[in-house]
């Protein structure tokens, strides 16, 4: 805009920030502060803000540097087409050490394997698809088959794979994935592709088990990594992660719906083949608050808990002890808070089975479920919560 | 290919680009007199750490101006309106905040 700036923001995001100017070609001066500014107290921030003050100044005034007045261009290093010669072990360690898998073994894309994979395409390989986000590399085709080979997958898999990379490139703007929020692509796939190439439409179709639906999910999260440079920590912060970033892609049972597919839904024809990717994440905000409003009705739709796995940052934990809640007075408190009414937990047609089979008799329910001053016809959800807290004592 | 157990493994990165490089604007000698535009994105917190940013900017350069402008539209969505305001009557901008 022709005129001196300064950015803001805070130190977990400076590496992300870093990659940032270097790939849009601006050193623009950036201050940032060590905390989160979302849940941290109004002094904590003040004494942030009136630390990093004199900092706003200076990048405003001070001169700029001869690299901060550059101009032209930044030729990228040439690149190898064979990266790593070694054994298995050696080419395991060489792309796990930099940056290059998702954290499980590969297989090593050696020139042959990679030969195969691409007979499952008609597509050339070095038909250029597009840039990725978050860091705007070129894509070919050869690309994403390397990954494809590394995710284990079969050269008939390719083209799901090649089809949910053209849609991270088409819709770059809704892939949320370097988000601050742990979120993740879920990957849809519809038409006669799903049975041809061997997915598990059925039973457990997303858990393990199924070479196609779990390879191809993986695929997916590797052509992220290596052909849209995202990565933990670096561009991607979703304080937590998520296991469904390892691999999520799932075909519709569109044989035992008795609805009409969602690709058909969407205007396709019943024979087309379609792959369709959802990006959604989970979790609670990062403010005491927050964790108020949402934990108790997470808690609520985990099939009538009574006992719950509850994942908090530590960033958050902090937040929520400074507001008095020990890790023991937090579960009191969400003992306390996590209720409904016993006519709404009755029709759960999953507890009926598990249960006193007098539940359901008039105003009969066993004292843990009531304690306190609840309405009559309310409960507490949890019953071995009580006895939990009692052995913790 | 692999060869006695010797695998060549083929670059699975994405290809950089060459990136056209913006020089930075001049800065000013010294804030006196000058209108600076504090542009909130809008994230959650940003309220109060702009509450504090313009106090004690406010305190260290109190002979500057200082005008608060808060995005209307989300973080990620651009804002033509504003930058052309920011350009038009600005002699620097602070903007944030990024987490």
């Amino acid at each position: 805009m022709g005129i001196p700036s300064v950015g803001v923001g805070v130190q977990a995001f400076d590496e992300s920030a870093k990659d940032a100017k270097m790939k849009e070609g601006v050193q623009a001066r950036t201050v940032s502060v060590p905390y989160n500014y979302f849940g941290e107290t109004k002094d904590r921030i003040f004494a942030e803000m009136r630390e990093a003050v004199p900092g706003i100044k200076m990048a405003l005034t001070i001169p700029l540097t001869e690299e901060e007045m550059k101009t032209g261009e930044i030729q990228p290093p040439d690149e190898p087409e064979i990266l790593v010669g070694g054994t298995l072990e050696e080419v395991q360690e060489y792309f796990h050490h930099f940056r290059m898998t998702d954290g499980l073994p590969i297989i090593p894309p050696t020139r042959d394997r990679v030969s195969e994979m691409l007979k499952g395409t008609s597509h050339a390989p070095d038909e250029i698809l597009g840039l990725i986000r978050p860091e705007f590399l070129q894509v070919s085709v050869e690309k994403v088959a390397i990954n494809a080979v590394m995710a284990g997958c079969n050269p008939e898999y390719l083209p799901v794979i090649l089809a949910i990379v053209e849609g991270y490139i088409e819709h770059d703007a809704e892939m949320w994935i370097v988000s601050a929020t742990s979120m993740v692509n879920f990957h849809l796939v519809n038409g006669p592709i799903r049975n041809a190439i061997g997915m598990n439409r059925g039973v457990g179709a997303q858990g393990p088990g199924n070479q196609a639906n779990a390879t191809m999910g993986r695929a997916a999260t590797l052509c992220n990594i290596n052909l849209g440079g995202w990565w933990p920590g670096k561009n991607c912060l979703g304080t937590q992660g998520h296991p469904a970033q390892y691999t999520f892609c799932v075909p519709e049972n569109e044989e035992l719906s008795a609805w009409e597919p969602f690709h058909v839904e969407r205007g396709y024809k019943s024979d087309e083949n379609v792959v369709s990717t959802f990006t959604e994440f989970g979790g609670f905000y990062g403010s005491c608050e927050g964790m108020r409003q949402a934990m108790p009705k997470s808690l609520l739709s985990v099939q009538r808990c009574n006992q719950a796995a509850i994942l908090i940052d530590p960033s958050l934990s902090e937040i929520i002890l400074r507001e008095g809640y020990t890790k023991r007075k937090l579960k009191e408190w969400l003992w306390e808070n996590t209720t409904e009414t016993f006519e709404s937990w009755w029709q759960d047609p999953f507890l009926p089975n598990f249960l006193d089979k007098r539940f359901g008799e008039p105003g009969y329910w066993p004292k843990t479920y009531q304690r306190g001053n609840l309405p009559p016809d309310t409960i507490r959800v949890g019953t071995l919560v009580p006895k939990q807290l009692a052995k913790e004592a | 290919m692999t060869i006695n157990g010797v695998y060549d493994a083929l670059n699975p990165k994405g290809i950089k680009l060459p990136v056209r490089l913006f020089p930075l604007s001049p800065r000013l000698a010294d804030l006196d007199h000058k209108t600076i535009y504090m542009v909130d994105l809008g994230k959650p917190g940003s309220d109060t750490a702009f509450d504090a940013l313009e106090k004690y900017c406010s305190e260290l350069m109190p002979e500057a101006k200082f005008v608060r402008k808060k995005k209307k539209l989300t973080y990620f969505a651009d804002e033509p309106d504003l930058w052309a305001e920011v350009k038009e009557k600005a002699d620097a901008f602070i903007f944030g905040v990024y987490d």
